[in-house]
């Protein structure tokens, strides 16, 4: 490899085909005489302008069938010139200096073209440079050399990170691997699962019950997930009736009045705030306004006045942590849009509070397609105040729109899964993490189960991974209309 | 209807012939490598200006003919092509500096081969051969060439650059020659004209060369690209410029100047135009062949070969194949920097630095 040119923070380098060099590896420039090397990381890999390659190009194709041409070459120097032609151009971006055995972000000064010499830089010594010592590791796969591409559990704690990729590629899966290793290590976990894609962690492929079996608890709201008005308490039923199901200010002063009122009495249950409501002197627009709601939060079939038939998401919360951590699936994926609300909003307010009150310690959120359950406040919220409380969250679509763009440069870790359309890039792009040119460049050559990893998690130095597989049951596979006749075929056809 | 011209290779021919016959090859082969020998571990600056004309190539000057006649020329037309599927076999070489040292120049040569046979073409490279050519051993390269190039032994080659073009001479003589032997019942087509001058001892090498294609019933046609028959100091070509429907000029050899009969000829001069919307070159045909077959080998040069511009595709092909782009000479660069250990360098240009920006590059000397 021969050093070209150097643009701003770009460098480009003439590779050769013998070179095994690939988009997303790094390299090390090393200028002995100047006794500094610059790390630097390819982002695209191009042909190299050759002069006369127009001419070969047609010639070539004259004689149709290059076998039935012939060369008397004793010198064979035709491979020299077949080596030219093949001459690439990589494009790479500095990320820093080495001097002195240390490393600093220093990208303003030029290797000797003549004395430095280039050579690929294993991701293994690049984490070495950075004194990347891992204390709890997760291992998410390999990196693009084969060796285990490990990251360290104790920097997703306090983060906010974001998986993103279109469809198929693989970031439920990555999600997964990060969910188990975030419990094995005693993190507790809470999933907002829209596709009912995680309620099988605890099981292996082939349906045996694993390690985490225990560790992971199922919840369906409206089945073995409810709760009693009393334990949701007055301020979380408040901010689902005016967050999730708008209710108007009026009558969320009257709902109160009515709360209050029952309270008082110790008679607050949903029968008697139906029959509050009926009675209540007001307007009969906000009384209308008012059953409107309570119907709602009836049908929603995830509050109930039977204590028993209820549960204590407080008291599961803490069992999980004192038992050694563990993933609480919220399964949203039969429950409408008002429900998702309402549980997401009762599940996000009750956190909140244990958090606020020191009842827990800390909690990964996993939140799948969240602009589908969370309102437009609780963005903000989430990535400034409920971090503080201790609420790390990690947001998964396919959308990259939907997450704002104050969210994506807030994100201390994003890991970006392919994407091929420009608006997509385009919006990833404004990742804080690393320059925009990078990022596009790199990510819309991923092949499947492939992600460019950003940010802490990776010292800042952009890391291509594949995804290992899991042996735990994904069902996030999506049902086929033609499998089953496929089955059928495949059944008919093993038949003697 | 426009003809679409298939470019499929027939199995038919075999390059075997030209292969086993190594006599130049060898010679060749080891010139190149005693001349290259000479350099290892020297300094070396590639030729590396590719911009435009940059790429030199040794000149193709072709004496001119002068003519003048009294009467109104004779103009063949139209000349009716014959489809017999007779093969055509074009022949070409070329050759580039690709740099230099301090004692003298290196240069690539190479030549190509192209079969046409029922319209379907193949193709055989020679080369490329990478020389090393010093003062000190120019006598010596022309010495080894002389059976090939006689024209080079008898010369006194003054500049380095002539005995680049005598190489590629030497080689494009060798391949007729095999040509010559190797094909049969065919249209042999050459670059340039068949003449020489006479005090050059090119006479023999080139009449053993016609020989021998006569002798397997071939017949040589050389196309000339730069139209060296003038006629009141212009170009006779133009005189075929109206003609709608391909044709020829037949120039006898009373026709021609004084001064052009000092030329040793070794082929009839025609003025053809092939085709009806092309340019007319100036062709020569071997004269040891009746005039009638001069006809016959031109009309079927028209009936079997795809014309194009007025221009036989094989030969077309045979340049192509033959010429260096730009990849070549930075691949042949590679190669003898690699293989010789050279140390690659820019000797600082005195033309540059006194002039900078207004320096000709020599050519304005």
């Amino acid at each position: 490899m021969r050093l070209y040119k150097k643009t701003g923070n770009t460098i480009h380098i003439i590779s050769f085909p013998d070179e095994d060099v690939e988009k997303g590896c790094y390299l090390i420039i090393d200028d002995k005489r100047a006794g500094r090397s610059m790390i630097v990381q390819v982002i695209d890999v191009q042909f190299a302008n050759v002069p006369g390659i127009m001419e070969e190009l047609l010639r070539e194709p004259l004689i149709d069938d290059p076998v039935k041409g012939d060369d008397i070459d004793p010198f064979d120097i035709t491979s020299h010139i077949l080596y030219v032609q093949d001459a690439r151009l990589l494009v790479c971006k500095v990320h820093g200096t080495i001097e002195d055995g240390g490393l600093c972000s220093d990208s303003s000064w030029l290797p000797s073209r003549t004395h430095s010499t280039i050579c690929r830089l294993p991701i293994g010594r690049l984490m070495d440079i950075v004194n990347a010592s891992i204390r709890y590791p997760i291992s998410i796969g390999e990196t693009m050399e084969g060796t285990p591409m490990v990251i360290d559990a104790s920097i997703l704690d306090g983060k906010l990170n974001i998986i993103t990729g279109r469809k198929g590629v693989g970031k439920s899966h990555l999600s997964k691997i990060l969910v188990l290793g975030l419990i094995s290590y005693g993190a507790t976990v809470v999933v907002f699962d829209l596709n009912g894609e995680y309620k099988n962690l605890g099981l292996n492929l082939d349906g045996e019950r694993n390690e985490f079996y225990e560790k992971v608890h199922v919840l369906v709201p409206g089945e073995n997930f409810k709760v009693t008005l009393a334990q949701t308490g007055l301020s979380v039923v408040m901010k689902i009736l005016v967050h999730a199901l708008n209710l108007p200010g009026t009558s969320a002063r009257e709902f109160r009045h009515i709360w209050r009122f029952l309270e008082e009495r110790n008679m607050l249950s949903l029968h008697e705030i139906g029959e509050a409501i009926r009675r209540w002197q007001c307007n009969q627009q906000v009384k209308d306004a008012l059953f409107s709601r309570y119907y709602t939060l009836l049908h929603a079939n995830f509050f109930t006045d039977n204590v028993n038939e209820s549960v204590n998401f407080e008291g599961l919360l803490q069992n999980v942590e004192r038992s050694g951590g563990g993933a609480i699936i919220i399964d949203l994926s039969n429950s409408s849009s008002v429900d998702r609300q309402i549980v997401v909003e009762y599940i996000l307010a009750k956190l909140q509070d244990l958090l606020s009150q020191w009842k827990i310690r800390a909690v990964f959120l996993f939140a799948e397609e969240a602009h589908l359950y969370l309102r437009e406040t609780y963005w903000d919220d989430i990535v400034t105040r409920m971090r503080h409380f201790g609420i790390f969250t990690t947001f998964i679509t396919n959308q990259p729109d939907t997450i704002k763009e104050s969210i994506y440069r807030q994100a201390d870790n994003i890991f970006l899964f392919n994407f091929v359309n420009e608006h997509d890039l385009e919006v990833i792009s404004r990742a804080a993490k690393v320059d925009a040119e990078t990022t596009v460049s790199i990510v819309r050559d991923l092949p499947p189960h492939h992600c460019l990893i950003l940010g802490d998690v990776v010292r800042n130095f952009p890391i291509v991974a594949k995804v290992k597989p899991l042996n735990v049951r994904a069902m996030g596979e999506t049902r086929l209309f033609f499998s089953r006749e496929k089955g059928l075929e495949a059944a008919q056809s093993s038949r003697p | 209807m426009i003809e679409q011209i298939q470019y499929t290779a027939t199995p038919k021919y075999n390059f075997s012939q030209i292969i086993n016959n190594i006599g130049l090859s060898r010679k060749f082969i080891e010139l190149s490598l005693n001349s290259m020998n000479e350099i290892k571990e020297r300094f070396f600056q590639p030729w590396i200006e590719f911009n435009g004309q940059s790429i030199e190539r040794s000149g193709e000057q072709e004496d001119t003919v002068e003519v003048y006649s009294r009467d109104a020329f004779s103009i063949i037309s139209p000349l009716e092509p014959i489809p017999d599927n007779t093969p055509i076999v074009a022949i070409d070489t070329s050759s580039i500096k690709v740099g230099e040292t301090e004692s003298g120049v290196i240069c690539a040569v190479r030549g190509a081969v192209v079969w046409n046979e029922r319209r379907q073409y193949r193709c055989l490279r020679i080369g490329p051969f990478p020389f090393h050519i010093t003062e000190d051993n120019k006598r010596e390269i022309l010495r080894v060439l002389g059976q090939y190039s006689p024209i080079a032994y008898s010369s006194n080659a003054s500049f380095l650059i002539e005995v680049q073009s005598r190489l590629c001479n030497a080689l494009e003589r060798w391949i007729q020659m095999m040509v010559s032997r190797s094909a049969s019942n065919s249209i042999i087509l050459w670059d340039g004209t068949l003449s020489c001058r006479p005090q050059n001892d090119c006479v023999s090498l080139l009449l053993r060369i016609l020989e021998d294609a006569r002798r397997n019933s071939n017949a040589v046609i050389s196309l000339s690209k730069a139209s060296t028959v003038k006629f009141l100091g212009r170009r006779i070509t133009d005189l075929l410029m109206k003609q709608r429907e391909p044709c020829l000029l037949e120039i006898d050899e009373h026709m021609l100047s004084i001064s052009s009969k000092s030329l040793r000829l070794l082929g009839k001069i025609y003025v053809a135009k092939l085709s009806e919307k092309g340019y007319a070159f100036r062709v020569d045909v071997d004269r040891g062949l009746s005039r009638d077959v001069h006809m016959m080998a031109l009309r079927r040069l028209m009936g079997n070969d795809s014309v194009f511009q007025g221009y036989p595709e094989a030969l077309r092909l045979a340049h192509i194949f033959s010429t260096f782009t730009a990849s070549d000479v930075i691949g042949i660069q590679r190669f003898i920097s690699r293989k010789y250990g050279l140390k690659v360098v820019t000797w600082p240009s005195i033309r540059k630095a006194l002039f900078g920006p207004f320096g000709t590059g020599g050519a304005g000397d």
